[in-house]
């Protein structure tokens, strides 16, 4: 009768306690800032290095642990299904707790690995966010810049200056100046190498734009993508933890009926009344 | 090591402070567009002289309007007299402009400053 309502108390403590969550411990954060340098690397790598930096934190570091703990956890929940399909009796009920309690145990490793995946998605959106607004920033004040402005209209100028090129020197020959210039010459020998060291830049490997399955995007496009397969990600992660929330209800259903059984026996248990002495059974003694 | 001592070398010397004078080109066009308008309105010289001159002027001229375009040092200093020139592109760039519009740079300049015939035989001498 005592280890009956010893074992139907730690039942319910179980069952309370499914429903408690689990607190990371302290040390175990990861706290990424968005510094200059980071805004200065190309996009895709901007992905990589911070997915380097929370692989190297201690957060990562414990949800590797927790995965491991899980993986042991789970073969010991299959090794005491197939007991418990052996057993009956006191045995049964002994290894039904002992499986109420692993599950719960689990439940717990999930719950604490959920909200760290939660933590750790919220500050890569934060990151993400940041990331993007310093590069807006950046791109608002280069084009806002007086030297910008002042580049831009002598690359306009140039254009122009293009186009009336042939005429210019049409009209030079015209006048009997055709006969070219120092500086023509020479520039125009090193236009040729100029233009050739210009596409060997920008075909290098290093300097190629960021790309989105074969299109090839800016930064800030590249990073505001970013910040979508995150959200997609918390979408996942939000049905997760209601599928956590009903597998933590039928593990507190499970120690409820545990406890219920242990009680008061099984649903196939009859309610049995104790004999009594009917009067009309000893009214004869009376007459 | 050796190789950040040759990065920092060519650094130095590609850097702007390295130059003493980063408006050095368009000070020269400035130069040579006055001299050009100064000898197209120099009464003192012949047909022949003037012709002469402003063959030699336009000459320089065409080549110093090109480099003043692709110098970026001009657009790296941000003065004054950089904004100015690009932003008054007409004035400023006489032949390639005047080529445009199929005009002499000195006609080219006069219309751009509203110097018509009619205004100038109009004009007298006397108090506003």
């Amino acid at each position: 009768m005592n280890t009956r309502i010893i074992m139907s108390s730690l039942i319910l403590a179980i069952s309370l306690g499914c429903t408690h969550f689990v607190l990371a411990s302290e040390g175990r954060n990861w706290d990424p800032v968005a510094s200059d340098k980071l805004i200065k690397l190309p996009a895709n790598i901007i992905e990589k290095r911070i997915q380097q930096d929370f692989e190297a934190s201690p957060m990562a570091l414990h949800l590797v642990e927790l995965e491991q703990d899980m993986q042991d956890k789970l073969s010991q929940l299959k090794s005491l299904g197939e007991l418990i399909a052996d057993s009956e009796g006191d045995d049964l009920i002994n290894q039904r707790f002992e499986l109420v309690q692993q599950k719960s145990e689990y439940l717990d490793l999930m719950q604490e690995a959920q909200g760290l995946r939660q933590n750790a998605l919220a500050k890569k959106q934060q990151l993400y966010e940041s990331v993007l607004g310093k590069l807006r920033n950046k791109n608002g004040r280069i084009s806002k810049d007086e030297v910008y402005q002042l580049k831009q209209k002598q690359a306009q100028a140039r254009e122009r200056m293009q186009n009336v090129m042939a005429q210019v020197d049409s009209s030079l020959m015209h006048k009997g100046l055709d006969k070219r210039s120092p500086y023509a010459d020479e520039f125009a020998v090193n236009l040729a190498k100029v233009e050739a060291l210009k596409n060997a830049i920008s075909q290098h490997k290093a300097n190629a734009s960021p790309t989105l399955g074969d299109v090839e995007v800016t930064s800030e496009e590249y990073v505001r993508q970013l910040l979508m397969q995150a959200s997609t990600e918390q979408s996942l992660l939000d049905q997760e933890a209601l599928m956590f929330s009903y597998m933590a209800k039928l593990v507190a259903l499970d120690a409820q009926a545990l406890e219920y059984e242990i009680s008061y026996g099984d649903e196939s248990t009859e309610l049995t009344q104790r004999n009594r002495t009917k009067p009309a059974d000893v009214a004869d003694l009376f007459l | 090591m050796k190789i950040l001592l040759v990065i920092a070398t060519i650094a130095s010397l590609l850097s702007p402070q390295a130059f003493a004078n980063s408006l050095f080109s368009l000070e020269n066009l400035e130069r040579e567009r006055a001299a050009l308008l100064s000898v197209q309105l120099d009464s003192s010289l012949d047909l022949a002289q003037r012709q002469q001159k402003v063959q030699n002027i336009y000459r320089r001229l065409v080549d110093i309007e090109r480099m003043v375009l692709r110098d970026d040092r001009v657009t790296s200093s941000n003065s004054a007299l950089a904004q100015n020139a690009f932003d008054k592109y007409e004035l400023t760039f006489l032949v390639h402009s005047s080529a445009e519009k199929s005009q002499s740079p000195l006609s080219h300049w006069m219309s751009e400053l509203h110097l018509t015939t009619e205004s100038i035989l109009s004009a007298k001498a006397g108090h506003r």
